[in-house]
């Protein structure tokens, strides 16, 4: 059967405990093949097939690894939320041998319904790590029940206890294994090696990755959010996004303020220095992403961003001009090549007119102090 | 009852097969709504109410029609499986093929394509012109899926088997057929073989076009250029930006610019481009959007785009502008064309020099257009 079929009922046929079962397996195959639709990108620039199968990718900030800014450092919580698992095909049928209890759709729920948190294992030697959390679908039958079941070789129902639920809650699945040991819990937090230059675990055949974080050598927890690198790929429409910028950029040292940043939960907000002082009224921008949730191994080029940025006037007769000058890909945890930190700058200056002329003498203007500058990125 | 609203079961209640069935109705009719309320563009600039019914689209790719083999000595397109909706004139029907409860109450009405569908082409052979040809769809909604099943006999009381239809189904795979302009298709996936060199068959009253398809004249098959995408991509509220990247390697010259990035939509044909080098230091690049929903591309006030060339010099400020050359139907595709112009003010100091910079080699355009 295909997306949004359903089971119908005769008047007076048996009822059967498959029916009831499919009915219930159709109409969330449906659901998972619409949300698998709306949110699949394109093969690439050239083609216009959809990438199969759906990427594995989450909602918002769900199964998101949190920096510590908050709470303890040697604890690594996991924000509860939805994602969804996108590999290869792993159709089942008859799930724990309940006849209709089917699970045929290739996007597989990853269901976290509280804060998870992972105890860190110290690092007490002289070189640093990197650790690894993965995580993989559960589909599992549990929560057993006493019901009444039909004997068929008496006709009578008689006490038995069978499981209720099929279930792929995350929550409390948790488990630890050290590089190279495969995790086996459906949360696995794999322990890499110290090493001079170390080098992330490998990942479990049938896991995504959530997050690599490095654990300096002598430490037991986390010292700076930029040790952790969000491996998660967020899902969007057809894997696209926007996000929008507000920044107010002084004329003296420092003391850059984010106005606003429109972007979806999960997303890090940029980091902004500037240049200063103006040289030539040339003011000279610099603003970081790091973590943008892309995807691993998905986002491999400064291509794939276009960024606007515009200013605004304050004066009639004065024109701000502003030019990207580049934008570039960083491994956030450095020579370990994991993680990405996205670079742009960029250069403005201000055009002043003088009735129907640009004026000769004054061009080049200064610039307001503040200047407030709006920028959009698109990503995919 | 509301698009949330669920049928309950109470302790004890004898139960019936309407329920059962009514309870499946419920269960797939949030979905339907929610689908239908995301995507629904508003009616026009100047009216904030949603366009009532949800215009019919497809996601991604699902039902875009392809000509596998780009060659006109081939006679088959694909159609790849997918997801839509028709969402046309209200259409409710209850107690679908008299089974009580199995209704289908919401405007959105799932097109479901579970496999490829290949169709094949009707020679052009004997025709001294072109001729256009229509790929349209309709909705199904048919009970199917004839099973053995114990039904209860009420005046004996017993069980006896007797086939029951067990599925209401959506799936149009397989269930195509050909009719010739001016008549009206008939199966699920219909091949409308046209008569007229430029125009397209008149869709039939119901169904939703695919693309259609330019038969050269004297051919058997069909070049990928020459199949038009007429299928409306769902969006959340019918609004689509795409981004380019786009290099020009050599701006000095007439050299062939490279399409370096596209974010678009899967199913969106990937845009065309050329580069001009043109007087006083400007340099002008054209892009076309093909594949573009009908009703926007016969608008250009419909499109916005933004436009910048990144610079690696801090004295080179590039200005770009743009203009929208054409957006219409035009003889092979819904599209959009855009004119980008660029040139650089060179800065000296604190002055701006009064003679233009040169481009940098290459140069790379980022370019974002939006259409709804």
């Amino acid at each position: 059967m295909a997306e949004f079929d359903r089971v119908v009922w005769n008047p007076r046929e048996r009822p059967l405990s498959s029916d009831s079962n499919r009915e219930a397996s159709y109409t969330e195959m449906t659901l998972r093949a619409a949300l698998a639709a709306l949110t699949t990108p394109r093969m690439n620039a050239s083609s216009p097939a959809a990438k199969a199968p759906t990427p594995s990718g989450f909602l918002g900030d769900g199964l998101k690894c949190y920096p510590p800014d908050v709470g303890t450092p040697t604890i690594l919580p996991i924000a509860p939320g939805l994602g969804f698992w996108g590999g290869v095909v792993d159709a089942a049928s008859n799930i724990g041998g309940v006849l209709g209890v089917d699970d045929t759709d290739t996007f597989k729920p990853l269901v976290l319904s509280a804060t998870e948190n992972i105890t860190l294992v110290p690092n007490g030697t002289v070189n640093d790590r990197v650790d690894l959390i993965e995580v993989r679908y559960r589909r599992e039958l549990l929560n057993p029940t006493a019901v009444e079941q039909l004997d068929p070789g008496s006709g009578v129902f008689l006490p038995n206890t069978v499981n209720k639920t099929l279930t792929w809650e995350l929550s409390g699945q948790q488990g630890t294994v050290t590089e190279p040991a495969l995790s086996t819990a459906y949360i696995g937090y794999k322990v890499g090696i110290p090493s001079g230059a170390p080098v992330p675990p490998t990942l479990t055949p049938g896991y995504i990755p959530l997050a690599y974080f490095r654990m300096f050598a002598l430490s037991a927890g986390f010292s700076n959010p930029f040790q952790i690198s969000d491996e998660r790929r967020l899902l969007t429409p057809y894997g696209m996004q926007t996000v929008s910028i507000v920044v107010s950029i002084p004329l003296g040292v420092g003391g850059e303020v984010l106005l606003g940043f429109d972007g979806p939960p999960g997303f890090e907000p940029p980091a902004f220095t500037h240049t200063s002082p103006v040289v030539n009224n040339t003011l000279f921008v610099a603003f970081t992403l790091h973590n943008p949730p892309l995807g691993v191994g998905d986002f491999v080029s400064g291509n794939r961003v276009t960024f606007n940025v515009e200013m605004l006037s304050f004066a009639d007769d004065q024109y701000p001009v502003i030019v990207g000058r580049s934008c570039t890909l960083l491994p956030l945890l450095g020579p370990t090549g994991i993680g990405t930190i996205l670079n742009f700058s960029f250069n403005a200056i201000i055009l002043k007119t003088l009735v129907a002329a640009i004026d000769p003498a004054l061009l080049l203007i200064p610039h307001q102090n503040p200047t407030v500058f709006r920028i959009t990125l698109n990503y995919w | 009852m509301s698009e949330f609203d669920r049928m309950v079961w109470n302790l004890r209640e004898r139960p019936l097969s309407p329920d059962n069935n009514q309870q499946a109705t419920n269960a797939e009719l949030p979905l339907r709504a929610v689908l239908a309320a995301l995507t629904a563009p508003r009616v026009s600039a100047t009216d904030a109410t949603s366009q009532t019914p949800t215009p019919s689209g497809f996601f991604g790719e699902g039902f875009r029609c392809y000509a596998p083999t780009n060659s006109p000595d081939f006679n088959q397109i694909t159609i790849a499986p997918g997801l839509g909706f028709w969402g046309g004139a209200v259409d409710p029907q209850g107690s679908i093929g008299g089974l009580s409860g199995v209704d289908d109450l919401a405007t959105f009405k799932p097109l479901v394509l579970s496999a490829t569908e290949t169709i094949t082409i009707a020679p052009n052979t004997s025709n001294p012109l072109t001729r256009v040809d229509l790929i349209e769809v309709r909705y199904r909604r048919e009970l199917d899926a004839p099973t053995l099943r114990d039904v209860l006999d009420p005046v004996k009381g017993t069980f006896a088997n007797a086939a029951v239809n067990k599925a209401l189904s959506w799936d149009l795979a397989g269930l195509q057929g050909t009719v010739t302009a001016p008549e009206d298709s008939t199966a699920y996936i219909s091949y409308k073989v046209g008569t007229d060199p430029f125009i397209p068959p008149v869709p039939t009253i119901g169904y939703v076009p695919l693309a259609a398809l330019q038969i050269a004249a004297g051919a058997v098959g069909i070049l990928s250029s020459s199949l038009m995408d007429r299928r409306r991509v769902l969006t959340p509220y019918g609004v689509q930006t795409v981004a380019l990247v786009i290099t020009v390697p050599d701006p000095t010259a007439t050299a062939a610019a490279i399409l370096t990035e596209f974010d678009g939509p899967p199913g969106h044909r990937t845009p065309t481009i050329n580069s001009f080098a043109v007087s006083n230091g400007s340099l002008q690049i054209i892009i076309r959007l093909d594949s573009i929903p009908l009703a926007i591309a016969s608008d250009p006030n419909r499109v916005s785009y933004k436009a910048e060339i990144l610079g690696a010099s801090p004295t080179a400020y590039p200005h770009v502008v743009g203009r929208v050359l054409q957006a219409g139907l035009s003889l092979d595709s819904p599209s959009i064309v855009l004119r980008l112009r660029a040139i650089i003010l060179q800065t000296a100091g604190a002055l701006l020099n009064t003679t233009l910079g040169t481009h940098a080699t290459p140069t790379v355009f980022r370019v974002t257009i939006t259409y709804w």
